[in-house]
């Protein structure tokens, strides 16, 4: 068991080192263009997977933190001129205390319930921002000042921005599962009337759980709206962001550590193929979306929980 | 009539109009909601599936929207049975939701990629006028459809009622173990409202189409607004949700009127927002 451990840290540590190379040795911004999106996808996936995965209260409003974080940054760099390092965790911040608004009211609420509020709230999230023109620039939307180095150089900054993102993102639900705290919210999912008659703060637990799955989806929403330079209300308030994260968590395996790095890594390669090969509007989600079913249909458990029963080891 | 009197009964009787749309557009969710305790996120794209029904059978062989509308009614209804069958029998709550808003989400982009996001609408040439008086004008489509939200809606009711298959219907919303000693085929009664749920949109989605312009996104819109009725009203009640539907739709044109068009979209995410906060067994509604 030890020498397994030791060689998945080996291997982590490669393939950090190997990421952290990238933008060095390739020669096309293609791709680092394309480990970034992925990246930025992942963070979303795992911030979902906290509260979906281990909690298991599904959230199909994520892109509401996404939005959020990317507004913050937009607003506060292009009206007052802020730096990008602050106002990416302040996005996050401001995430999170959007998740400790909606926290009172809808985590009290059960399974389905739970989905429509927090998909209700997206939606009008997304409608707020469209009208509140004096903040958000209403269906225009923000355009950020361009940063000030070449493409090459301003990718590359941001996909290492992006990268300790992700690492943290990661890091922080491998903490989760190794602590009591990811027991209890693995106990709330299971049972919550249980988990709470053995003593388990279940309300805090669940704030706790929510505050992290919306804080990291607000950092990578703001890094977002700083690569792209432009965001509006559909591209950033897009429930298409909620779905890629509820279903790249769930192939991988939700619930688990690596589930939703292995199922974006898979499922995000897959729809930037399907974009790339037929370029008629809607076939990249027709086929995303079939995946989907297959999914929750045949593999509810995901890959990593496929590979625990083949193997008998518990893949973190 | 004084300026402001008209405005107000203006204002009122689009919202009752519109109460009427919101009502038909959910009579099926809540059905489905309240027999199975399934959220059926598909509902909505459902019902732009059989606007385009209705809009091609039109288009391409000239037959009447009303007839369109039985077709797509009864297409939906056998599409509903078999996609319960095969599909939604196999999971169960929160599942279901997934799977359910993972197929609407397949069917609305299957439909972008063969009929594009152009906007479309049915056009219905002996309900384009307007009935007026005084002032006051009654759009004859909007009209049209809210009597057929409101005769459905008694249909309905009257069916589950006093119909064998109504009674059974309810046995088995109120208890599905008791109903199924007392000699009720369960598994067919989820069948069955499982298909009538979806074979109402079948006629919600045709009047959206006359109403309304639609493209398949348009679903996203309504779905929000439909749960918002359906939980406001209470799980399981027919009249609880055709209350929600006349609240939310006087009160959305009213804040139009009078405060903003743009804040009117927004009161029933409030009012959805409110009553999970407040009394998340709605106006109606059995306890949860």
């Amino acid at each position: 068991m030890t020498r397994y451990l030791t060689k998945a840290r080996v291997a982590i540590l490669a393939a950090l080192v190997l990421l952290a190379l990238v933008p060095i040795v390739s020669p096309e911004v293609f791709y680092i263009d394309f480990l970034l999106l992925l990246f930025m996808y992942t963070i979303v996936a795992a911030g979902w997977n906290i509260i979906g995965g281990y909690t298991g209260y599904y959230s199909f409003g994520h892109t509401s933190f996404f939005g959020l974080g990317a507004y913050t940054t937009a607003i506060l760099i292009s009206k007052l001129g802020i730096s990008p390092f602050i106002t990416f965790p302040l996005g996050g911040l401001v995430a999170a205390v959007f998740a400790f608004v909606i926290g009172y009211p809808t985590l009290r609420l059960k399974g389905a319930y739970f989905a429509i509020a927090t998909l209700s709230l997206s939606f009008a999230l997304q409608i707020l921002a469209l009208n509140l023109t004096p903040i958000t620039g209403g269906g225009e939307g923000i355009s950020l000042p361009l940063p000030p180095w070449d493409i090459r150089t301003t990718i590359t900054i941001i996909y290492y921005i992006m990268l300790v993102v992700y690492v943290a993102t990661i890091g922080t639900t491998y903490l989760l599962e190794k602590s009591r705290i990811g027991l209890a919210l693995k106990c709330i999912r299971d049972d919550e009337l249980a988990a709470e008659s053995v003593g388990i703060p279940t309300t805090l637990m669940k704030f706790i759980a929510f505050l992290l799955s919306a804080f990291f989806p607000g950092v990578a929403g703001g890094i977002f709206a700083y690569y792209a330079t432009y965001i509006d209300p559909p591209t950033v308030f897009n429930p298409g962001i909620s779905m890629f994260a509820i279903v790249f968590s769930m192939f991988g395996g939700a619930g688990t550590v690596t589930g939703p790095v292995i199922g974006s890594a898979i499922l995000f390669t897959v729809d930037l193929l399907a974009r790339y090969t037929i370029t008629v509007p809607g076939f990249d989600l027709m086929v995303f979306s079939a995946v989907a079913v297959i999914i929750i249909l045949f593999i509810p458990k995901g890959l990593v929980g496929i590979l625990r029963e083949k193997t008998g080891v518990r893949i973190p | 009539m004084a300026g402001e009197v008209v405005a107000l009964t203006q204002a009122l009787i689009t919202g009752v109009l519109l109460g009427g749309m919101y009502a038909l557009m959910s009579s099926g969710l809540s059905l489905i909601f309240g027999v199975m305790d399934i959220a059926n996120a598909a509902q909505a794209t459902f019902a732009v599936l059989a606007a385009y029904i209705a809009y091609w059978m039109q288009t391409l062989y000239g037959i009447d929207p009303f007839i369109g509308m039985v077709t797509s009614a009864i297409a939906l209804f056998l599409i509903g049975v078999a996609l319960y069958k095969y599909m939604v029998s196999r999971v169960r709550g929160l599942m279901a939701f997934a799977l359910l808003y993972m197929l609407a989400m397949f069917l609305e982009n299957t439909m972008i990629f063969t009929w594009t996001n152009l906007y479309r609408g049915i056009r219905v040439d002996y309900l384009t006028k307007s009935i007026g008086f005084s002032g006051i004008y009654v759009p004859l489509d909007r009209l049209v459809g809210f009597l057929i939200a409101i005769t459905g809606f008694g249909i309905l009711s009257y069916f589950l009622k006093y119909s064998y298959l109504g009674k059974a219907i309810r046995a088995t919303m109120q208890n599905p173990t008791a109903a199924s000693l007392m000699g009720i085929n369960v598994r067919f009664i989820y069948l069955f409202s499982f298909g009538l749920g979806i074979a109402l949109s079948g006629f919600a989605g045709t009047i959206l189409g006359i109403v309304y312009s639609f493209n398949p996104t348009v679903a996203d819109e309504w779905i929000g607004v439909m749960f918002a009725i359906v939980v406001f009203g209470g799980l399981g009640s027919l009249m609880g949700t055709f209350i929600a539907s006349m609240i939310i739709g006087i009160v959305t044109s009213l804040v139009g009127t009078y405060a903003s068009l743009i804040w009117s979209p927004l009161i029933a995410f409030a009012i959805l927002v409110i009553t999970l906060w407040v009394k998340p067994s709605g106006l109606m509604g059995r306890k949860i």
